[in-house]
């Protein structure tokens, strides 16, 4: 056998340099997901107070701070402006960061486990089932069940974790494969369109008129009680990915087989990511019907601007939907005020202009 | 001295399809293993048993006497490195982002101080210092096999199994892979299990080789015994002359036999 030496290769630790760059690019990152942070609470409190005649984010930080200390700390503000706010408007601001972030998050996670950068909620199949469902409640359901208000989102909520668990157990008799997940999502997503289609076919005007809203996908009249549930599925579910953000990456650049001898249960973490991205997704659809685009733009638009490391991607991107979806509601808020444009329709005229602005203006590598 | 990497009666199938039947060989510490063998005759199968990604229908493969098949799947990372013979390219990452993945079955959450510089030495030891934050898909057919190969050191493991990993490279990027490779065996006592179609660079470069056809061992030893002109005509179906230039083997296919 040979052994030669490939001359002029240094050993030991001769480089110092490269390590330490990589050190600071994290910092960096670091740095960029803190203060967009900090950017979407001023953004939402800017928002928040837009539209309502004097005031400010003064009178929106005291009437907050008078609520949550139990009137200890009071806010001497008109009480109708409070009503309006703590009613009306945080609910609505506080439910676009939860919507957009959960929608976001769902794609981030979608699109590692499948390498694929096409797939979202909308392409699996998960948004289809709920509007099916939501447009079976609709039909049949409401004023007579039990579950009285909550019926069309519990619904929904229930057709789509039915796909999700038809996507899943699909990809599981095939072997957990990418392929077999995206495929099968999409010919779900086919079949629900149809049966949804099929159930506008056979409904009243009244019927129609509401399960079509419903699939446009607004935040119109979201009360605390669908924050704090959307709220709390994505507090919990992001900390749970977080924890693996180092295995998403090494799934998403050196595929399952590198993965697997690299230590990482592969069918695993898939099947981890497919829970939460499902449920939080689902979650959110429920509540506000159809919203495309933010979770298959908002990874991209994270990756974009901070890379493809999931540390840092899964938190930006969530802020990144979070804060498109915000300014996508609060636009479809003002443009034609006092008529609401739902935010389904306006997030892909505010999100296809800046994502076009991205691919034109940023690394060209990223769509070789 | 005993065996450090052992494959003991191995069969596998697809169905009713036999791809391996009754292979066994051992390695040494610091031994390089050339499997060879015409297109389908089980190599990548064998690969993916070693690495514990396939589990044999019967047989065993054994490290220091240890299951591979029942070692828990970080413990076994830390063991046995994997350089695939091409990698995906779905979303950017860049050269050092890839390489530092070679230290995952050593870190929790996040790669420490020593995996960093661990990396650090890797890439310059493999020429990549200067490609270190450039994305992977920039890089040349070479360059990005190097990539792997940094990674698979990375992981600072004992045993290093290459699938093809010269064949989409020129000449030049060829050896200097496969004298990475032998220099590793030799420091740092690594065994190295190396699937390759080049008949010569197998020769050049293996303390012994393994001959596959058809799922069954042909022959199994140093080069001068496992591919004999006869052999090679029987296997691969080629007239073959095999000669010494410089003191290096040479395969040159003649005609179809």
């Amino acid at each position: 056998m040979e052994v030669a030496t490939t001359a002029g290769v240094p050993n030991g630790h001769a480089v110092q340099g490269t390590a330490r760059r990589y050190l600071q690019a994290g910092r960096w990152r670091l740095a960029i997901v803190l203060l967009s942070l900090l950017g979407l609470f001023v953004l939402a409190g800017a928002v928040a107070v837009m539209g309502i005649s004097q005031t400010g984010m003064a009178t929106l930080l005291a009437v907050v701070v008078e609520k949550i200390s139990f009137g200890l700390v009071p806010a001497n503000a008109d009480p109708q402006q409070a009503r309006v706010l703590l009613h009306l408007r945080l609910p609505r601001v506080v439910m676009a960061i939860v919507a957009g972030g959960s929608l976001a998050f769902a794609g981030v996670l979608m699109q590692a486990i499948t390498r694929n950068p096409l797939v979202s909620p909308y392409t699996i199949g998960v948004s289809s089932a709920a509007a099916f469902g939501a447009s079976v409640a609709i039909m049949f359901g409401v004023g007579f069940s039990a579950a009285g208000l909550y019926f069309v989102p519990l619904t929904a909520f229930l057709f789509a974790l039915g796909c999700a668990a038809l996507v899943f157990s699909m990809a599981w008799l095939r072997g957990m494969g990418a392929q077999t997940m995206v495929l099968t999502g999409i010919a779900l997503m086919y079949l629900f369109s149809a049966m949804t289609a099929a159930v506008q076919f056979v409904a009243t005007q009244e019927q129609l008129a509401r399960v079509v809203h419903w699939t446009f996908g607004s935040l119109n009249g979201i009360g605390w009680d669908a924050v704090v549930v959307a709220g709390l599925a994505l507090l919990v579910a992001l900390p749970l990915a977080q924890a693996k953000a180092w295995q998403f990456n090494a799934l998403t650049s050196a595929g399952d087989d590198v993965s697997r001898s690299l230590g990482i249960n592969v069918a695993m973490l898939r099947g981890l990511a497919v829970v939460l991205s499902v449920v939080v997704s689902a979650v959110v659809i429920s509540f506000t019907g159809v919203i495309g685009f933010v979770g298959l733009i908002g990874p991209h638009v994270g990756r974009l601007i901070i890379g493809s490391d999931h540390r840092y991607l899964i938190p930006f991107a969530s802020i990144c939907g979070a804060a498109l979806l915000l300014l996508a509601d609060t636009v479809g808020r003002m443009v034609f005020s006092p008529t609401v444009i739902p935010v389904g329709i306006v997030v892909a005229f505010v999100g296809v202009p800046l994502f076009l602005h991205l691919i034109l203006s940023r690394r060209s590598e990223y769509f070789s | 001295m005993s065996a450090h990497l052992s494959i003991e009666n191995v069969c596998f199938g697809y169905g009713a399809r036999q791809v391996l039947r009754n292979v066994s060989v051992e390695l040494k510490k610091g031994d390089i293993l050339g499997l060879i063998g015409p297109n389908g005759a089980g190599k990548s199968t064998l690969i993916r048993i070693v690495l514990g990604l396939s589990t044999p229908s019967s047989g065993r493969t054994l490290l220091d006497g240890v299951n591979i098949g029942t070692m828990m799947p970080k413990l076994r990372a830390r063991r046995i490195a994997y350089v695939p013979q091409s990698s995906p390219l779905s979303f950017p990452a860049t050269v050092f982002e890839t390489c530092l993945l070679g230290r995952t079955p050593h870190m929790g959450s996040t790669p420490s101080r020593k995996d960093l510089s661990l990396v650090e030495e890797m890439l310059a030891r493999l020429r990549l210092e200067d490609f270190a934050f450039r994305p992977m898909s920039e890089l040349s057919g070479g360059e990005r096999q190097r990539v792997m190969l940094a990674r698979a050191l990375a992981q600072e493991t004992d045993v290093l199994v290459l699938d093809e990993p010269t064949s989409a490279l020129d000449i030049g990027n060829q050896l200097f892979t496969l004298r990475v490779v032998a220099e590793i065996a030799r420091e740092r006592g690594v065994t190295a299990l190396v699937a390759i179609h080049d008949l010569s660079l197998a020769a050049r470069f293996s303390d012994s080789l393994l001959l596959l056809d058809k799922g069954v061992v042909v022959s199994h030893g140093d080069w001068k015994s496992t591919l004999t002109e006869e052999v090679v005509r029987k296997v691969y179906g080629v007239d073959v002359e095999v000669g010494l230039l410089r003191g290096v083997p040479v395969f040159s296919p003649h005609e179809l036999a």
